[in-house]
């Protein structure tokens, strides 16, 4: 699965890019590797629990704000 | 339980780790893997006294960023007395997420006794993870250290997950909920 995702800036790393998300209370960030990026967004893995709009899935890097795992609207998703 | 060197070869023929370049057989120790050091350090640069709050609500880290962070490209760098730096190592490390294993990444004795760490709190690479691993450098010893690129800098401990992460099971369960599993007949 596939989730959007806004690139802000290179880097910290010299393999990664620093992403903005949507998540169903307000805009995140997390820094993740390149390699997991493409047109359709970041790879996240399988979607954990879903409510009829929204999506819980697992970040593959820590967020700015500390959190794994952070609930999505379901638009946001595309498979992988 | 902690994979020894020859299990840890064995994961990485049967690519349960990847970690490429690849390191040589030198690098391996009785229970772990000696990383080496990337040409790219970060740098925070202060703030003129204003602080930094990452609880707070609008706390936009790449703002914090654009604004603090200087990244630099070079093959040596000094790590002056009390000094903070962000550094890479230079081996992507991926831990499949069904491979059932995660690791730990330590610091080194021989830089240790100098004053240098290489993380402050988290050490943990998860199942699932896939880069270059981001170390959190400091020096806590008198004296200005230089890294140099290519250098042994940390080492990794690969240990055996139980069972496979949610986000990587796609076992018979997978669409049942923990605790909500049907019981199957049985003759």
């Amino acid at each position: 699965m596939r989730l959007k995702c806004q690139i802000l800036m290179k880097g910290p790393g010299p393999s990664e890019a620093t992403v903005g998300i949507a998540t169903a209370d307000g805009e995140e960030e997390l820094v993740v590797d390149t390699a997991l990026i493409d047109d359709d967004g970041l790879e996240i893995g399988r979607v954990l629990e879903k409510t009829k709009d929204r999506a819980l899935v697992e970040l593959p890097r820590e967020s700015a704000s500390g959190r794994w795992r952070v609930w999505v609207p379901r638009s946001t998703l595309a498979p992988a | 339980m902690i994979l020894t060197d020859r299990e840890i070869e064995i994961a990485l023929e049967r690519r349960q780790i990847s970690i490429e370049p690849r390191p040589p057989r030198e690098a391996l120790s009785s229970t772990s893997m000696d990383l080496t050091l990337a040409d790219t350090f970060a740098e925070w640069l202060p703030r003129h006294g204003l602080p930094i709050r990452p609880g707070a609500r609008g706390y936009v880290y790449s703002e914090i960023a654009r604004e603090l962070q200087r990244r630099v490209k070079r093959n040596q760098y000094t790590l002056s007395p009390r000094a903070f730096v962000l550094a890479w190592t230079a081996e992507r490390v991926s831990i499949p997420v069904n491979s059932r294993l995660a690791a730990r990444v330590e610091g080194k004795s021989s830089l240790a006794r100098l004053g240098v760490g290489i993380h402050i709190t988290a050490p943990t690479v998860h199942s699932g993870f896939e880069g270059q691993i981001q170390l959190e450098m400091f020096n806590f010893g008198p004296n200005p250290i230089v890294l140099d690129a290519g250098m042994r800098v940390c080492q990794l401990i690969f240990e055996q997950t139980v069972g496979t992460p949610e986000k990587g099971y796609h076992g018979s369960f997978a669409k049942q909920a923990p605790g909500k599993r049907k019981r199957t007949r049985t003759r």
